[in-house]
């Protein structure tokens, strides 16, 4: 009968059935009432009359009763459903009982792989698919300066920036910051201390529209106006304020007294990290500063403007601006780069491969309870018969078996989002610094979505191959009248066991590569020595340094600096610079008598003693002496990738050079010619990653106008660490007043090296997991073939088959798939290399040698977990072996 | 009384429960069950019984099947599940008890229940 199953059947109706059923039941039921009433003496006509009267308004009665009827069977089908899950889970549960050991371990491979995913996950979606904080953020841009060869980088000039203001037709509004961090010295009655700031223009704030804890952004106009203020953050307020000074508090930064007018809200500073938002007046400046690209701009389009539109807008801007100016050497164009983009930089290349990883050890996991579900979907092939020849369909029993394998896949992944949960606010702490926009533990529904999702995925992955196969082979089993499977018949084991190894492969290439080209990148000779190194950094801040008066005692103090350092116990060698290797570092245009246009090189203020201090080798002429001063000759000393660059083949002593960029503006745009004294050795000023490139060195005394901010280096006989506090004593007690900061030279030079490592680490850290989990899956399969061949085995020894033999022919078993892995890994390595490129120094994404080490340790540790089951094969007792079976 | 008595929400639905825990029956039996056993007092219009059973069918109270009759005519037979007779025992009581009390409340002379 359509329609009509037995009592627990599923009750699949079809409109027009539940139409039909209707139909029949109410005519069958006026008949019922017409023929009693027929009985009763009425006449037919007024029978069927009293009938459909007593029955009620027909067609609306119908469209009720079928209205009821599809209720019904919504609400069957549901019930139907979710009674058959909740039998399902019964019997999953049951069957988790009967097997902790098993179920334990595949919840918490699950657990692992899920929470891993989810974590990563939580990274990925904050870093790189959340919009910015600001409002409307997609019309937030970076204004970049394009100089000949059209590649934009992303330092303007006040000079072009003011131009590009003035005469676009396509932005809202755009402001101006410092392109350089630096540390801002707050003081205060308990002493001074540094946080980071930036000096921004008015129109900063109005550009960008951060949130505001409290207090109103400066305007445009009251910057202009000269107000001196300041902005902070909502950490800086709370921390340093206390969070409850009122705005319009004073604050005396750098040593002038600013008054507080607005405190950002955390997670919306910009650039991030940045404390302390110090506006000044900018714009009126033009002309000689056009090519003083020391700063960097913020846009926000004008509505329904699109990047490409501003882009050509800008475009026109620049071409007249080289028109005036033919000495602007960045304006063949304006950049015009979403903000978010140039927020994230390379954060993106480097996230997508750790998700990427993390994928894959998630796939590894899968594979490896597949495999897990095969081996257990032959134990149980006897139960999955029985059921079936008692009359269950194969899609119950695949229903069933992956309800358990989804319950278990559910059980891990709650844990593993646990663990994610609790796992990713040390995470965040440990990484925050070396990823962007990565201050806050992300955990929402988003992730808790993606979690969710891992698991769903991660448990019919799992489930669903095993499942299909069990309910499958049960119908075999039953005309194979439970004879054990055949050899030979151990296809989906192997190409499990063989597709987590080549994953493996993957990763652990990935991580040989990462691994040796960090090592290398470390091995790298810096061309200085940097331990024991301290350094002290001080910014000269107090009125007194400040104005033509304070130049003398600028050098007075540094003066002082270096004799108080001199006579520190253990130091051995004291010097000053202004861009000490890894604190960056400025570049100046330099000129050369019948040298090149365009020339630059980088430009340091160094003292006496600074090349002996870090053990920077002197080629040729003399060192930086105390005797450089004002007044004296102006010298030079440059490094030997200066002078290959200006003088090949001729000796640069003698030579002359001079720096208009950087000292133009203080000797009334003539700046000196300075004559090369000496040559010293290249070095990486940048860290192990940077290259060498041509600088100068200037004795800071001839340039104290820049020498109001300079690090001290300190070369100590003995751990540096130990020795900080005594220097930093010594350099406070010179001017109490200023904000001191102590590191080693070593620990600056690891936090450039920090990313790296991180990354590293990371990759590392899944290509072991994963390692992990193939071992793991080899063991268990070849445990399972073991036990199937134990009669097998039994019988061989019993003809007098050494162990030996018994262990190399089990493990033989296993080396074919195992080869076979490995390879089919190197292969897709050698097609997956590009996604390391990037991140690759000193050595090709070919290197052999990563290839073949990450294949020996896989195959050494992979076999080793292969001789664990062999040897308990050889170990067993052949007799006990062919009665048990 | 001329007037027939208006059925109270939820009363049908137990008395159908009631009717079927004697035999499996059809709707027009359900419907001549109410109108002989009560006399004629109560009567609902006979598509309200339809709406009903599939309401109990939904909640796997009733299960239905198409049989004959004594007269040889097909008709859909309903059958109290197992759940369908716990329901009954349920809310019968509770039907008892509500009708005792709001009994005892209506004939209280003073206004204060016996």
């Amino acid at each position: 009968m359509p329609g009509e199953r037995g009592p627990r059947g599923i009750p699949w109706r079809t409109r027009s059935q539940r139409r039909r059923e209707t139909e029949q039941e109410i005519e069958a039921h006026l008949q019922m009432r017409i023929d009693d009433l027929i009985l009763r003496g009425l006449s037919p006509e007024a029978a069927r009359e009293q009938a459909i009267a007593r029955f009620g308004d027909l067609g609306r009665a119908r469209a009720d009763i079928e209205a009821a009827a599809r209720q019904r069977d919504r609400r069957l089908e549901w019930t139907d459903w979710f009674g058959r899950l909740r039998r399902d889970l019964v019997l999953a549960g049951r069957r988790m009982r009967s097997h902790p050991g098993h179920s334990l371990l595949v919840v918490l491979i699950f657990a692992f792989g899920i929470g891993l995913t989810t974590v990563m996950y939580s990274l990925v979606d904050h870093v790189l698919l959340r919009a910015l904080p600001f409002p409307e953020d997609d019309r937030l841009v970076a204004l970049e300066s394009v100089p000949e060869d059209g590649d934009s980088f992303p330092w303007v000039s006040m000079g072009n920036w003011y131009d590009w203001r003035e005469e676009n037709r396509t932005l809202e509004s755009t402001g101006l910051y410092g392109a350089v961090q630096r540390e801002a010295t707050i003081a205060t009655p308990e002493g001074a201390f540094t946080v980071p700031g930036v000096t921004v223009s008015g129109a900063f704030f109005a550009t960008l529209r951060p949130s505001l804890v409290a207090g109103v952004a400066p305007s445009e106009a009251a910057v202009q106006a000269g107000e001196t203020v300041v902005v902070v953050s909502e950490g800086f307020w709370r921390r340093v304020l206390g969070g409850v000074t009122p705005i319009g508090g004073a604050l005396t930064v750098d040593g002038v007294p600013r008054e507080v007018v607005a405190v950002v809200r955390s997670g919306h500073e910009m650039p991030e990290g940045v404390e302390l938002w110090i506006p000044r007046p900018y714009g009126s400046e033009t002309g000689g500063a056009r090519n003083n690209i020391n700063y960097r701009s913020v846009a926000r389009l004008a509505p329904d403007v699109t990047a490409e539109q501003a882009r050509a807008d800008l475009a026109t801007v620049a071409a007249g601006i080289r028109e005036r100016d033919p000495e602007a050497i960045y304006s063949w164009g304006v950049g015009v780069r979403p903000l978010r983009e140039t927020m994230i930089g390379d954060a993106g290349s480097y996230l997508g491969m750790l998700m990427g990883a993390v994928l894959l050890v998630l796939l590894v996991a899968c594979a490896n309870l597949a495999a897990l579900g095969f081996a257990r979907g032959r134990e149980r092939a006897r139960d999955v018969a029985v059921r079936l020849s008692i009359g269950a369909s194969p899609g119950r029993i695949v229903r069933q078996l992956l309800t358990e394998d989804l319950a278990l896949a559910g059980l891990g992944g709650l844990l593993g989002i646990g663990l994610a949960w609790l796992g990713s606010g040390p995470l965040v702490e440990l990484i925050g610094g070396t990823i962007p926009r990565l201050r806050d533990a992300p955990m929402d529904a988003r992730v808790l979505g993606a979690g969710f999702l891992a698991s769903v995925l991660a448990g019919t992955i799992a489930g669903l191959p095993p499942a299909l196969a069990s309910a499958r082979r049960g119908g075999a089993r039953l005309t194979a009248s439970f004879r054990p499977v055949r050899r030979g018949r151990t296809l989906p084991g192997a190409v499990l066991v063989g597709s987590q190894i080549a994953v493996t492969v993957v990763l652990l290439t990935g991580s040989a590569l990462l691994l040796m080209s960090l090592r290398s990148l470390t091995g790298r000779d810096l061309g200085y020595d940097p331990t024991p190194v301290v350094t002290a950094d001080v910014t000269l801040v107090s009125p007194q340094y400040r104005g033509d008066p304070g130049l003398d005692r600028v050098i007075a103090y540094w003066d002082r600096v270096l004799d108080e350092l001199e006579a520190g116990p253990d130091n051995r060698s004291v010097g000053l610079g202004n861009w000490i290797p890894t604190g960056g570092g400025g570049a100046s245009f330099i000129e050369i008598p019948g040298g090149p246009e365009d020339a630059g090189a980088g430009y340091r203020l160094v003292s006496e003693n600074y090349f002996e201090t870090l053990r920077i080798p002197l080629l040729g002429g003399r060192a930086i002496a105390r005797e450089d001063r004002a007044g004296s000759a102006p010298v030079a000393v440059i490094n030997k990738a200066m002078a290959d660059e200006f003088w090949p083949g001729v000796d640069p002593i003698g030579q002359r050079v001079r720096a208009p960029s950087m000292e133009g503006y203080w000797f009334d745009g003539e700046a000196p010619w300075r004559t090369v004294v000496g040559v010293v050795g290249n070095i990486r000023h940048g860290g192990f990653d940077s290259d060498t490139r041509s600088e100068m060195y200037v004795p800071h005394r001839q340039m104290p106008w820049m020498a109001r901010s300079m690090t001290a280096v300190v070369r100590v006989g003995a751990d540096p660490n130990a020795r900080m506090e005594d220097i930093r004593t010594r350099v406070a007690g010179v001017d109490p007043d200023l904000a001191v900061n102590v590191a080693t030279l070593e620990n600056r030079l690891g936090r450039g090296l920090r990313q790296r490592r991180l990354i590293s680490s990371l990759l590392v850290t899944f290509a072991v997991s994963a390692l992990v989990l193939a071992s793991l899956g080899v063991y268990s399969v070849l445990s399972f073939a073991v036990q199937r061949r134990t009669r097998e085995v039994a019988i061989r020894s019993a003809l007098g088959a050494s162990r030996g033999g018994i262990v190399g022919l089990v493990v033989a078993g296993a080396l074919r798939v195992v080869l076979a892995g490995t390879a089919i890994g190197v292969l897709l390595a050698i097609a997956a290399r590009g996604v390391l490129d990037a991140l690759l120094v000193d050595i090709s994404s070919l290197h052999p040698l990563a290839y073949a080490s990450a294949g020996a340790f896989l195959l050494t540790v992979v076999l080793a977990a292969a001789l664990v089951p062999a040897q308990r094969a050889a170990r067993s007792n052949p007799v006990d072996a062919l009665r048990e079976s | 009384m001329n007037q027939t008595l208006p059925l109270f929400k939820g009363t049908l639905d137990l008395l159908i429960l009631k009717a079927l825990s004697v035999e499996p029956m059809h709707g027009y039996g359900l419907a001549l069950w109410m109108e002989r056993g009560s006399k004629g007092e109560i009567v609902v219009e006979d598509s309200a019984i339809y709406q009903a059973l599939r309401r109990l069918e939904g909640r796997r109270l009733v299960e239905a099947e198409w049989g004959k009759t004594d007269n040889n005519r097909r008709a859909r037979f309903y059958t109290l599940t197992a759940a369908g007779r716990r329901q009954l025992r349920d809310e019968a009581e509770v039907w008892m008890r509500y009708v005792e009390w709001v009994g005892r409340l209506l004939e209280a002379g003073d206004g204060v229940p016996a």
